[in-house]
C-alpha cells in the first residue's frame, strides 16, 4: 500500500486548485489504488464540496474501512469518514455488472489520480472510464512506469494533454503481504 | 428550512405547506370568452406585457393570460402558464410554473412581497390529502405567521410567484425567500439575472420537511426526485407494521367512501411509497443534494478568505519589517510582497465587489463571512491603494502577465499553496498520530497483543504449578 507525501499531496491539490478557478466545475475526485488515504483525506478536507471515491482492492479497503470504524469521532479526521472507498480490481472486474455503479460514477469525476504505476491499469481507466467521461485532469505514475505511445496517442485523441508542469512527488510504499 | 435569515417555509411535525410544486393545477383552465376577446383586442392594439408582447406569450404551452389581468402586479412583470420543468420530469404534466416577462439583471432584486394574505385559523396539524394539499402556505419566523399564497376570493394565486415551483435538483434555484428587515415584509428575490420568458424557481425547504406526506398525491417521478434529493424521507418512510395498521387498513378498505381521511391512514400509503422508491435510494453513491450551489460557492468563499488571512499572516510576520522600506529592499523581497498583496487583492476584490458570491446573500453565515473579508479589506484598503498606485506593483504586474507567479514567488509565500498546506497539515498530523501510515503494523501489533496475553497466563499457569511444587517440596523436606 502506498501512500504520497504531504508536499507532493500539496503540489497536486495546488494544481486543482489553479486549475478549477471555480469549485462548481470541480465536484466529484476519484482515486485509484487509493491505499492509505492521505492523499483522499487531503482532497476532502481541502475541497470539502467534492464527492472523493477511493478505490483499491478487497484486503486494503477493508483495512481502511475497520481502522476507521475503531477511529474516534469528532477529530481532525472527520473529512476521511465522508469519503466513499469501493474495492474492485480495476484490471479486471472494471466492467462488471456489480461495480457498474462505480464505473458511472467514475466517468462523472473530474479528476482521477491513478497512482497504481501498473500499465494494465492506466489500459483499462483509458479504454473504459475515460471515453465519454467528464475527466478534466487525470494523472499517472511515471517513475519506473512508461506511459506507452499507444496509450499517450489514445489520450491525445481524447483530447487529452500532456501538463506542462510535472509534479515530482513521492510515494512511500508500505508492504501489506506480510503476515 | 432554507430560509436562513428566518423566514421560512411552514414546518411542523406533521404537515408543511409551501407554493405549489409539480402538483395538479388549482387553477381552473378558463376559455373565457370575455377574457379571450379582451386579449385579443390586446393583441391588436399591439400591447407588450413586460418585455414580451402577447403574441409572444402565447408561444408559452398552457399560458394562463386570464391570470394577469386577476392577480395585481407588484414590480415585475410575470407570468404563468405550464412548466417545462415539470414537463422535464413527466412529460405530459400540465403542473403550472411562473414565469418573468421581464429582464432583471441585477441579482437580488424584490421580485414579489409573498405576505398578502396572513392566515391565523390554518392548523399546522391537520392532515395532507389530496383533497387538501396545503400547498400555498409560507410560514414567516420573525411574525410567526403563516401566509396563504392563494387567493379565495379570486380562485387563484395571490402573487405570480406563488405558482414557483421547486426545482428538486433538476435545475439550480435563480430565487430565494427573504426577510426584508428594514420594511419587514417576507418576499422573493433573484439570485441570478433573470431573462423575458425564464421560468422561476426557488428551494422551498432544504431539510425535505415540506415534502413529508405528500406522496400521496405526486407523481411517482417527481416522488423519486423528491427522494433523491433528501433521502432522509425514505428512510423516515419506513417502519415497522404495527398489528393496528392491519384493522385500520380492512377499514378503509371495507369503507365505501375513501374520503375523511385520518392520519394513520396516510401513514400507511406513506409505507407503501417507500417500497416503491427503494432502488432509488441504492443507487447513488454520494447523497448530490447534500451539496447546494450556496454550499459549494460557501466552500469556494472560505477558501478565499483563508488565503486573504495566509496574506496578512505573512506579510506581517515575514516582511512586518520590511513592509514601510520594501521598495528599497532586494528586488526578490519586494516582488514578494508585491505578489502577496496582489493575490490578496484580487480574492479581497473578487468577494467584495463582483457579484460572484451574490447567491450567498440570503444565508447569514456566509454573509459574515463576506463581511470579515469587507472589514479585511477596509483595514488594509490604504495599504493596497498606496502599493497599487506605485510603479514599482504596475511594473510587477506586466511582469506577472507574461509569466507564472510560480516562478516568481517560493512556495512559502504562495498563498494557495500555503493555505493547502495548513489545511492538510491537521488532517496529516493527526493520522499520524492515529497510525495510519502503520495499518498493516497496527494488525500486527494487535494479534502480538494477544499472544503476549496468552503468553502471559501461560506462564502465571507455570509459575503457580512450579511454585506449588516448590511448596510441596519444602513442605516435605
Amino acid at each position: 500500500m502506498h501512500y504520497v507525501s504531504i508536499s507532493t499531496a500539496t503540489k497536486i491539490i495546488y494544481l486543482l486548485r489553479t486549475h478549477f478557478t471555480y469549485f462548481h466545475d470541480f465536484l466529484n475526485y476519484a482515486d485509484l489504488g487509493v491505499g492509505i488515504p492521505y492523499l483522499a483525506g487531503a482532497v476532502k478536507s481541502y475541497f470539502p464540496h467534492v464527492n472523493v471515491l477511493g478505490v483499491d482492492l478487497p484486503d486494503p479497503i477493508q483495512i481502511i474501512s475497520e481502522k476507521l470504524e475503531v477511529m474516534p469521532k469528532h477529530n481532525k479526521c472527520a473529512a476521511l469518514t465522508s469519503v466513499v472507498f469501493s474495492s474492485f480490481n480495476v484490471i479486471s472486474d472494471v466492467l462488471r455488472k456489480d461495480n457498474l455503479n462505480v464505473l458511472n460514477h467514475l466517468r462523472n469525476c473530474q479528476v482521477i489520480t491513478n497512482f497504481i504505476g501498473i500499465v494494465e491499469a492506466n489500459e483499462s481507466i483509458i479504454k473504459n472510464v475515460l471515453p465519454n467521461s467528464l475527466c478534466r485532469i487525470i494523472m499517472f505514475r511515471v517513475t519506473n512506469v512508461e506511459i506507452p505511445s499507444l496509450h499517450h496517442d489514445w489520450l491525445t485523441r481524447m483530447k487529452f494533454a500532456l501538463h506542462p508542469k510535472r509534479i515530482k512527488g513521492s510515494l512511500a510504499l508500505q508492504v501489506i503481504s506480510c503476515s | 428550512m432554507n430560509v436562513d435569515t428566518g423566514a421560512s417555509v411552514a414546518s411542523s411535525t406533521n404537515n408543511y405547506s409551501c407554493p405549489s410544486a409539480f402538483t395538479a393545477s388549482v387553477i381552473p383552465n378558463t376559455d373565457d370568452e370575455n377574457t379571450l376577446s379582451e386579449i385579443v383586442q390586446s393583441v391588436l392594439n399591439g400591447a407588450v406585457y413586460g418585455d414580451l408582447s402577447i403574441a409572444a406569450l402565447k408561444q408559452f404551452p398552457g399560458i394562463k393570460l386570464e391570470l394577469i389581468n386577476q392577480i395585481p402586479k407588484q414590480k415585475y412583470c410575470f407570468f404563468v402558464a405550464t412548466s417545462t420543468l415539470a414537463r422535464k420530469i413527466v412529460a405530459q404534466s400540465e403542473e403550472l410554473g411562473a414565469f418573468s416577462a421581464e429582464l432583471i439583471i441585477e441579482p437580488g432584486c424584490l421580485l414579489e412581497y409573498v405576505d398578502l394574505i396572513p392566515d391565523r385559523s390554518f392548523n399546522i396539524d391537520s392532515v395532507i390529502t389530496s383533497e387538501n394539499k396545503q400547498e400555498f402556505f409560507i410560514y414567516c419566523n420573525q411574525r410567526k405567521m403563516y401566509y396563504n399564497g392563494f387567493d379565495k376570493s379570486n380562485g387563484c394565486g395571490a402573487y405570480f410567484l406563488a405558482y414557483a415551483n421547486d426545482p428538486l435538483g433538476v435545475t439550480e434555484p435563480n430565487m430565494y425567500l427573504s426577510y426584508d428587515a428594514t420594511n419587514q415584509r417576507l418576499g422573493l428575490y433573484n439570485s441570478k439575472c433573470i431573462r423575458p420568458g425564464m421560468e422561476l424557481f426557488w428551494e422551498y425547504d432544504s431539510s425535505g420537511k415540506y415534502w413529508q406526506g405528500r406522496d400521496i398525491y405526486l407523481h411517482s417521478e417527481v416522488w423519486k426526485r423528491v427522494v433523491m434529493k433528501y433521502p432522509t424521507l425514505n428512510r423516515k418512510n419506513r417502519r415497522r407494521i404495527r398489528d393496528d395498521d392491519d384493522t385500520v387498513e380492512s377499514q378503509v378498505i371495507g369503507s365505501i367512501e375513501p374520503s375523511n381521511p385520518s392520519p394513520v391512514k396516510r401513514r400507511r400509503l406513506q409505507l407503501v411509497c417507500s417500497n416503491k422508491t427503494a432502488e432509488v435510494t441504492q443507487a447513488p453513491l454520494f447523497a448530490r443534494s447534500k451539496f447546494t450551489t450556496k454550499d459549494i460557492l460557501e466552500c469556494q468563499l472560505q477558501s478565499d478568505l483563508r488565503e486573504i488571512k495566509t496574506g496578512i499572516l505573512i506579510l506581517q510576520k515575514g516582511f512586518g519589517s520590511f513592509m514601510e522600506s520594501y521598495q528599497t529592499i532586494s528586488a526578490s523581497i519586494c516582488d514578494t510582497v508585491l505578489n502577496i498583496i496582489s493575490h490578496m487583492y484580487k480574492r479581497s476584490n473578487a468577494v467584495v465587489n463582483e457579484s460572484f458570491y451574490a447567491d450567498l446573500v440570503s444565508s447569514s453565515r456566509a454573509l459574515g463571512l463576506i463581511n470579515e473579508v469587507s472589514n479585511i479589506y477596509r483595514s488594509f484598503d490604504d495599504m493596497f491603494s498606496t502599493v497599487r498606485r506605485s510603479s514599482q506593483y504596475l511594473d510587477f504586474i506586466a511582469k506577472i502577465s507574461s509569466k507564472t507567479t510560480d516562478t516568481l514567488t517560493p512556495d512559502t509565500y504562495d498563498l494557495i499553496s500555503k493555505d493547502i498546506l495548513t489545511t492538510i497539515k491537521r488532517l496529516w498530523s493527526e493520522m499520524d498520530t492515529l497510525r495510519w501510515k502503520d495499518l498493516v503494523a497496527v494488525d500486527r501489533e494487535n494479534k502480538g497483543y494477544l499472544k503476549n496475553i496468552i503468553f502471559f497466563y501461560i506462564v502465571i499457569i507455570i509459575f503457580c504449578r512450579t511454585h506449588d511444587a516448590l511448596c510441596f517440596h519444602i513442605n516435605g523436606y
